[in-house]
């Protein structure tokens, strides 16, 4: 009997970079579960959005910038990177302004990929 | 069904301790089972010994550890989530050099790969943000 596909996770990020460090912790549970070599998947919504902002002054906040931090999931083989269309159009962003290569889903392409997933980690 | 709990939120500044601990209640009683909670962001803090609670307030710890030894699950809190906010057993304490433990017993000291677990192993996972 073949094995099992590891279930895969969908993180579901709706809170602003630097609303503290949440959105830096959230990052880490992530890079565990790569570690683990579970398949991930992020979705981002909301105010969320603006993680992916390329230029963001975190050097102002003391902090590393949260967009830095999540160009290196690419290294850990994470480029399932999902964004809401309606959030991207109300941010005033486009996709050169981001800082990682997304896709952007409708509605109904979220809800498939929120009912896909086995785990859904939300913030 | 099997639930693994994850709070977010800081005991007096959050519902969400309380508000998972309602849903634990609940889901208990209905005959489902709790395979972790797992504290991490602010909720580390229900652990924390150090903190007074008001004589005419719940004591929101002791009745989690007293549902947790009942039905049998983990307190699980991230050590590293626990640092940041002066939640520390007493490894960390002498690891640091820092002038008091302030982790409560029957909370589990544990890494994020127990989330991870939590999350893979239960039929569901239910998070409770700050």
């Amino acid at each position: 009997m073949p094995a099992l596909p590891p279930p895969s996770i969908l993180f579901l990020l709706r809170k602003p970079p630097y609303a503290g460090l949440l959105a830096a912790e959230q990052l880490d549970i992530m890079l565990v579960a790569a570690a683990y070599e579970l398949p991930i998947a992020l979705l981002f919504r909301d105010a969320g959005i603006w993680q992916l902002a390329r230029e963001q002054q975190a050097h102002a906040r003391a902090q590393k910038s949260v967009a830095k931090q999540l160009s290196a999931l690419p290294m850990y083989d994470v480029t399932a990177l999902y964004v809401d269309q309606e959030a991207l159009s109300h941010s005033g962003l486009g996709p050169d302004d981001l800082c990682l290569p997304v896709k952007i889903l409708n509605p109904a392409e979220q809800r498939a990929l929120l009912a896909g997933s086995a785990v859904v980690m939300n913030d | 069904m099997k639930f693994a709990l994850q709070v977010q939120g800081s005991p007096p500044d959050s519902m969400a301790a309380q508000t998972a601990l309602e849903f634990a209640e609940a889901a208990l009683a209905a005959g489902h089972s709790i395979y972790r909670v797992f504290f991490y962001l602010g909720g580390v803090t229900l652990a924390n010994e150090l903190a007074v609670v008001p004589q005419d307030e719940t004591d929101l710890a002791a009745a989690w550890l007293q549902l947790a030894e009942v039905h049998g699950f983990e307190l699980a809190v991230c050590v590293a989530a626990g640092q940041r906010r002066g939640l520390l057993a007493e490894a960390e304490q002498a690891r640091y050099d820092k002038p008091a433990r302030s982790a409560r017993a029957g909370f589990s000291i544990v890494g994020l790969g127990q989330l991870i677990d939590a999350a893979v192993s239960a039929d569901r996972l239910v998070t409770f943000p700050a």
